[in-house]
């Protein structure tokens, strides 16, 4: 990430920004087969580095449809798993490159960079051993 | 014109699609394993395209009954996909079910205009895509009782 990036990624700093999920809101998609959303969420946890590389590829080269590319899927990506504050970043950005909108750009792709990293985190320290035992998703 | 459909369904038993094939065409590896999960325990036959280009491959090598379409695609994308189905005499009259994150004006009129017949605005629920297929296929949903 480039010097503007992270001066804007300070910026963004985020109180309110909390890497949640909803394992509720993926077994509506699974039929609540706790199986298939291990499996989904794996997809998942495995497009969402390489998409976050693409935004900042994207953000750094000027790349305005790699950028917007990347904050589209990761909307799609984030409202499977109930990340609502992802979600909304990544619609934020994806608009934002809609409309060129050169200004606010870094201060949100950062944002959303850092939404993305956090709800990854979080995504990977499911314990889907404990999930299975207890039957019960764990996260909201 | 056909709508815009989003959440919400009505209680049906889902159709049993005997017969029906269908063609998704989506990039995206999470959207494909849902689809596949949502037609699980139907009789449909889904394949799947990567993008527009690949799905035209595909629709003219095989007889869908209907196509599931990505709007936002890379190497050729659901709109000009679509559009290229249309101008083909097999293609003509064969139901295209959008499926798109975006439900702006502009989209929704985008789609129209190149002749998909409905749209469905992601993330898709189970039932909202069963009901959605069978319409268009005109099949028989069963109120639950």
């Amino acid at each position: 990430m480039n010097t503007d990036s992270q001066e804007a990624a300070k910026n963004a700093a985020m109180p309110d920004v909390t890497p949640t999920f909803s394992l509720a809101t993926i077994l509506q998609f699974t039929a609540g087969s706790m199986e298939s959303a291990e499996r989904i969420i794996g997809l998942i946890v495995d497009e969402i580095p390489p998409l976050l590389s693409n935004l900042e590829l994207g953000h750094e080269g000027a790349d305005r449809e790699t950028l917007e590319r990347a904050a589209h899927t990761l909307k799609t990506h984030a409202s499977y798993v109930g990340a609502e504050a992802f979600r909304e970043q990544a619609e934020r950005t994806e608009l934002l490159c809609r409309t060129d909108n050169t200004e606010e750009l870094p201060a949100q792709v950062a944002r959303l960079a850092t939404l993305g990293h956090a709800t990854l985190n979080a995504l990977n320290s499911i314990d889907w051993e404990q999930l299975s035992r207890d039957g019960h998703p764990q996260h909201e | 014109m056909s709508s815009v459909e989003h959440g919400h369904t009505s209680p049906t038993i889902p159709p049993a699609f005997e017969g029906v094939r269908i063609l998704l065409a989506d990039d995206n590896f999470v959207n494909q394993e849902v689809v596949r999960g949502f037609l699980d325990g139907t009789s449909a036959t889904l394949d799947v395209a990567k993008n527009g280009e690949a799905a035209l491959e595909l629709f003219s090598q095989t007889d869908y009954d209907l196509i599931l379409m990505d709007v936002n695609m890379p190497v050729m994308d659901g709109l000009e996909a679509t559009a290229a189905l249309r101008r083909s005499p097999r293609g003509r009259t064969l139901p295209v079910v959008a499926l798109t994150a975006s439900d702006t004006p502009e989209d929704v009129e985008r789609c129209y205009n190149v002749g998909m017949n409905t749209m469905l605005i992601k993330p898709i629920q189970r039932m909202q895509l069963l009901q959605t297929i069978a319409k268009q296929l005109k099949l028989p949903s069963k109120p639950t009782p």
